[in-house]
Formats: C-alpha cells, sequence, structure tokens
C-alpha cells in the first residue's frame, strides 16, 4: 500500500467498501456513514476515512471502563497485524484528554482531527460511565430547555 | 436522552393529500395524483374553487426536511455495529429498528442504545409479546 496514494485509494473506495452503511432517499434523505474503527466522526469522507489516510486515529471502548487509543503507523502500511500503535487508557477524564491531545496533535501527528478525536473520547467516556451506573432520565441539557 | 440539536420550528404547510380530481366520480380514477393535461381541465387552468394542485412551494424548510417530530432525523439500524455509527449523531440521527430483527437483538439494540445515549424510535416493539406469556 505504500506506493499507492491516498487519493486514489479514496476514489477506488468511497463509493462501496465493507464499512460503509447507506440510508437511501432522495436530496438530503439519504446519508453515508462508515464503521471504519479509526474513523473518529464515522463519516464517509476522505478527510475522516481509515483506508485512504496513511495516519489515522482510533478512539474506542476497550473492555470495562477503559478506552483504546491507536494511531496508525506510516512505514508499516504492509503489514496490517503490526499497523497499530496501541495505548489502553483507563486514567481519568482530564488526563485522558490531554494524551489524546498529545498524540493527535502536540507531535504534529493529524492537527486537523483534534475536535473530533477529543469528541469523540468524550462520547466513549460518557457511555462507559452510563454502562457502570446506569441510565439517568435527564441531562443538564434538556433542564435547559 | 439525548436533546436534539434542531431549534427551527418544524413547520408543514400543507398535511392534507392532493387528491387527483374525479377521483371521487369514478372507480377507475384512483386518488394517487396525476397532473391534468386537458386542454380544458379547470384544474389545470387554477381556476377559483378547484382542486389545488402540488407545488413546489408546497416544500418544507430545508433545514428541518426529514426532521421527525421529535426533532431527530431517522435511521434504520439491522444491529449494533450500525448503531455505533451514530455515536457520533446522538443529537441529529435517531435510531429505528429495522423491522425483522428479532426480540432478542433488540434488547441488545436498545441497551446499547441507552449507553450511547441514543434515541430509539420504536424502542418498545415486541415487549408485549414476551410479557404476556
Amino acid at each position: 500500500m505504500a506506493t499507492v496514494p491516498g487519493q486514489l485509494i479514496w476514489e477506488v473506495v468511497k463509493k462501496n467498501n465493507c464499512f460503509l452503511v447507506k440510508e437511501f432517499g432522495r436530496g438530503t434523505a439519504g446519508v453515508q456513514f462508515s464503521k471504519e474503527p479509526n474513523n473518529l466522526y464515522n463519516i464517509n469522507s476522505y478527510k475522516h476515512s481509515g483506508l485512504a489516510n496513511k495516519k489515522t486515529v482510533t478512539i474506542q471502548r476497550a473492555g470495562n471502563q477503559s478506552v483504546l487509543l491507536a494511531t496508525t503507523k506510516t512505514k508499516k502500511q504492509n503489514k496490517p497485524s503490526s499497523l497499530l500503535h496501541k495505548s489502553v487508557m483507563r486514567k481519568e477524564f482530564p488526563r485522558m484528554a490531554k494524551a489524546v491531545k498529545n498524540q493527535v496533535t502536540d507531535n504534529y501527528y493529524r492537527p486537523d482531527l483534534t475536535k473530533a478525536a477529543l469528541a469523540r473520547l468524550s462520547a466513549v467516556h460518557k457511555s462507559l460511565k452510563v454502562a457502570k451506573s446506569g441510565v439517568k432520565k435527564r441531562n443538564r441539557q434538556a433542564l435547559k430547555k | 436522552m439525548a436533546v436534539p440539536l434542531l431549534s427551527k420550528k418544524i413547520v408543514k404547510k400543507r398535511v392534507k393529500k392532493f387528491k387527483r380530481p374525479q377521483s371521487d366520480r369514478k372507480i377507475s380514477v384512483k386518488e394517487s395524483w396525476r397532473r391534468p393535461k386537458g386542454i380544458d381541465s379547470r384544474v389545470r387552468r387554477k381556476f377559483k374553487g378547484c382542486t389545488l394542485m402540488p407545488n413546489i412551494g408546497y416544500g418544507s424548510d430545508k433545514k428541518t426536511r426529514h426532521y421527525l417530530p421529535n426533532g431527530f432525523k431517522k435511521f434504520v439500524v439491522h444491529n449494533v455495529q450500525e448503531l455505533e455509527v451514530l455515536m457520533m449523531h446522538n443529537r441529529t440521527y435517531c435510531a429505528e429498528i429495522a423491522h425483522d430483527v428479532s426480540t432478542k437483538k433488540r434488547k441488545e439494540i436498545v441497551e446499547r442504545a441507552a449507553q450511547l445515549d441514543v434515541v430509539v424510535t420504536n424502542r418498545l416493539a415486541r415487549l408485549r409479546s414476551q410479557e404476556d406469556e
């Protein structure tokens, strides 16, 4: 894969791949999402695609009460088994956020994905909290209304 | 429960159906809309008091188009993996479990949706028959 440019892969892969989830409809009724683990917003686009980009970020839950942060190694593109640089985070939220920021932005890896990565981290973290202590009926946003 | 991002009020300019003119006169003229094309047609010439014809002006605001009354857009989900996709979109999209999903898997989807804070429109479906037994 090392010799194939990302833009070309994207052109091949954008219309049909095993991760794509489509909802059909005319105009704005149809949407395309992507199931890729290394697609932060699950959007089918070149920027967020995990297949077409050499540098991608994965944030997902890893077992109970821990979050997996993984980035792809650019020099291992032809070795899928050792492609990911994984780290499992079990710390409290501010420290996890700092780790994500370190890995994504501060080392100039994918600064454009900072916001997406942090947003996903907080979503995953929230889901873990809910899984642990049950659903609360109201949240702050609902109260404001 | 997730709160929808939609701040605009959803306005439907017309909720009645557009019926095909003279469909009340003859069984073979069905109710589904066909544009009148006759040279003398009163409806086509838009006379006062005639059946109204549909046109683009009846369309909904682009910002609220395809939104459900609960303020979300709908996304049909067949399994948990497809639900996970909505994790980052839980304030614009709500999930609807597809009709051919079993009770057992419905439970898994509903449970995961609660964790991800995704609204499921038909989360109570297929619950009743089990309790009856």
